[in-house]
């Protein structure tokens, strides 16, 4: 045999690659761990986005801010006319 | 059998379980590669479940149209195994003398005993050298792609395989004598 068979036979040769039985079993078992830690968190732009999304949360928060508004409108009315 | 950015689209979409589809497809070849690079079997199959953990946790900052995802999950577990060889060793691999080569010409050398010999020839080479040519030569990556997973132009990659071949080749023939 020479060199070149040699070294195709060492770098071609079969190798007992066993996968462990549960690795993927243990890797969703992290995998799983991780989603719940990421739900259990705060997660703003996610939040952000869902209040981008949300129509009547939209107008809920044009109510909100027109009453905010009219309050802060009253507040100058009555500090103009001092009833 | 559904692609990997219909399977990364079902994950990112909130379908944790359809991840095990990507694990079940890679668990062989990024074990391979680190068994080589590792070569540590207990050791290796922490980083290779780290590398799948990580994959999951940055999994929205995949962009199929830059690279497939073997790519970018190859990426991961090269940038793993090198913090896991840093962790391990103080001196740089690059640093480290080369094993010498046992010659003892009073028997042929068995087909077992060369390839025990190449092996750790192989371990002896330079990490980038190391990389380069496992990735080549014994996963049969192609070069652009390994070329990708190194940050590297084509040019130095072929180079660092051309350079690992004749050190792989530099060890047989130091142990020419021996083989039948």
């Amino acid at each position: 045999m020479n060199l070149d068979e040699k070294y195709r036979a060492w770098k071609e040769r079969p190798t007992a690659l066993n996968v462990p039985p549960d690795f993927a079993g243990e890797v969703m078992r992290r995998v799983y761990q991780e989603a719940r830690q990421r739900q259990a968190q705060w997660n703003w732009p996610g939040v952000l986005e869902f209040f981008q999304r949300n129509v009547s949360f939209k107008f809920a928060a044009l109510a909100v801010a027109a009453l905010a508004g009219l309050s802060r409108l009253w507040l100058i009315f009555f500090a103009i006319l001092q009833p | 059998m559904p692609e990997d950015f219909e399977i990364i689209k079902r994950v990112l979409d909130g379908d944790v379980d359809a991840f095990r589809i990507l694990v079940e497809r890679y668990q062989r070849p990024v074990l391979s590669m680190m068994r080589r690079l590792i070569w540590d079997s207990h050791r290796c199959e922490e980083i290779s479940q780290d590398v799948f953990v990580r994959a999951f946790q940055k999994l929205s900052t995949f962009d199929p149209a830059r690279s497939y995802f073997s790519t970018w999950l190859f990426t991961i577990a090269r940038n793993m195994s090198i913090n896991a060889l840093k962790k391990k060793l103080p001196l740089l691999m690059e640093e480290l003398p080369e094993t010498p080569v046992f010659r003892n010409p009073s028997h042929d050398l068995s087909d077992k005993e060369i390839f025990m010999q190449l092996d750790e020839k192989l371990k002896t080479l330079p990490g980038k050298l190391q990389r380069a040519f496992v990735l080549a030569e014994i996963e049969q990556m192609p070069y652009e792609e390994i070329a990708r997973i190194e940050g590297a132009r084509l040019g130095t990659i072929k180079s660092r395989i051309n350079r690992a071949r004749a050190r792989i080749y530099a060890a047989m023939k130091d142990m020419n004598g021996d083989i039948r």
